[in-house]
C-alpha cells in the first residue's frame, strides 16, 4: 500500500476541483501537511512528422488565468494549513496528470468529478474517467465540499 | 477531526479486498460509521457463477454465507485496528446495492475497487466502478488493482516527453 503522505491534486477552478482541493488538504493535514497540485493547460496535438507533438496555447489570457488559478488553489491551500506546490504543465490533462503523479511518487490522486459546470451534463468528466482508469494509485473523485 | 465521518465500503472477497480495506481503516480515524458491504448479484447465485464468484457451491445459502464471512471478517480486522465498524450483505446488483447503502448511511465516502475480480472480464473502467461514480453523490475513492505493477505505455510516454 502506497504511503497516503504524497498526495496529487488535480486543479482547474472548477467547483468540483475547489471541493478536491479541500479534501485534499484535509488528506494533507494528516499526513505531513503538503500536498502537490497539477494544473494542466490543455495544447493542440499538431503531427511534427511521424510524432504527434502537444502544442502548448499560446494564448497570453490562457496563461495568465492558468498562473491565477493555481496561484488562487495555493492561497486556498495555506488558509487551510497546508503547503500546496501547484505545477503548470502543457499538454493533454489524463496524460499530465498521471505523469506528475508517478514523477512525485503520489500514493493518491484526488480529482473534481467533472470540470466546468458548462458541461454538467456529463457524470463523470472525461478527464476523471481518463484519470481512474488507467492511474496505478488510489484515485479520491470528490464532486461537492463535504458535508459539515 | 476525521477526514471522513461516515464511510461505506464495498468488498467481495477478491485480492483486492484487503487493500481496500486498508485504505478505508486509514481514512477512517474518528469517523462515526465505517460499514463494510459485500453486494451480492443474485444472477450469481445458481450455478458455474456463483463457483467462480466465491468458490463455494451453487445455491442462495451459500452464497449468501461466503459474504456474510466476507464482511465478518473485515469487521473484526476493523475492531483490532480499533476501529468499530459493522458488515452488511445486500443482495441486488453491485451498483445498485453499493448506491442504496450509501445513501442510507449517509456516506461521505465510498471506497471501492476500480476493476472487479480478475477473470471476469477486465473493462477499461469496470462497470461497478463506473456505475457508482456516476451514480453517487458521495465522494469515492477508488483502488486499483496491481498497484505495483510497472506500466509499459509509462516508458513510452517517458520516450516521447524527452523529445
Amino acid at each position: 500500500m502506497k504511503p497516503l503522505h504524497s498526495i496529487l491534486v488535480a486543479i482547474d477552478g472548477s467547483p468540483p476541483a475547489d471541493a478536491a482541493l479541500a479534501v485534499a488538504c484535509s488528506l494533507a493535514k494528516e499526513y505531513g501537511g503538503a500536498a502537490h497540485g497539477c494544473l494542466v493547460i490543455e495544447g493542440h496535438p499538431q503531427l511534427r512528422g511521424r510524432h504527434v507533438q502537444w502544442m502548448p496555447e499560446d494564448q497570453a489570457d490562457r496563461r495568465r488565468e492558468a498562473a491565477n488559478t493555481s496561484r488562487d488553489a495555493e492561497v486556498k491551500a495555506a488558509l487551510l494549513g497546508v503547503k500546496l506546490d501547484v505545477a503548470v504543465v502543457d499538454g493533454e490533462p489524463i496524460d499530465e496528470i498521471l505523469w506528475v503523479a508517478d514523477e512525485i511518487g503520489a500514493g493518491i490522486i484526488v480529482i473534481g468529478s467533472r470540470g466546468e459546470p458548462a458541461l454538467e451534463t456529463l457524470l463523470l468528466g472525461s478527464v476523471a474517467q481518463g484519470v481512474l482508469e488507467r492511474s496505478h494509485v488510489p484515485v479520491l473523485l470528490v464532486h461537492d465540499l463535504p458535508k459539515e | 477531526m476525521a477526514i471522513f465521518s461516515r464511510l461505506l465500503v464495498a468488498v467481495d472477497g477478491g485480492e483486492l479486498t484487503d487493500t481496500i480495506s486498508e485504505y478505508a481503516l486509514r481514512l477512517a480515524t474518528g469517523a462515526d460509521v465505517v460499514e463494510f458491504l459485500c453486494a451480492v448479484d443474485p444472477a450469481t447465485f445458481y450455478g458455474d457463477a456463483a463457483a467462480a464468484v466465491y468458490g463455494v457451491e451453487s445455491g442462495h445459502e451459500a452464497v449468501r454465507k461466503a459474504a456474510q464471512d466476507v464482511v465478518d471478517a473485515r469487521v473484526a480486522a476493523a475492531a483490532e485496528a480499533g476501529i468499530h465498524a459493522r458488515g452488511r450483505v445486500i443482495e441486488a446488483s453491485p451498483v445498485e446495492a453499493i448506491t442504496r447503502a450509501a445513501n442510507e448511511i449517509d456516506a461521505d465516502v465510498i471506497v471501492m475497487a476500480t476493476h472487479g475480480r480478475k477473470g471476469f472480464a477486465r473493462v477499461v473502467l469496470g462497470s461497478v466502478s463506473e456505475g457508482v461514480a456516476r451514480n453517487a453523490r458521495t465522494a469515492v475513492l477508488l483502488v486499483p488493482s496491481g498497484l505495483e505493477e510497472a506500466d509499459p505505455s509509462r516508458h513510452l510516454h517517458q520516450i516521447f516527453k524527452g523529445l
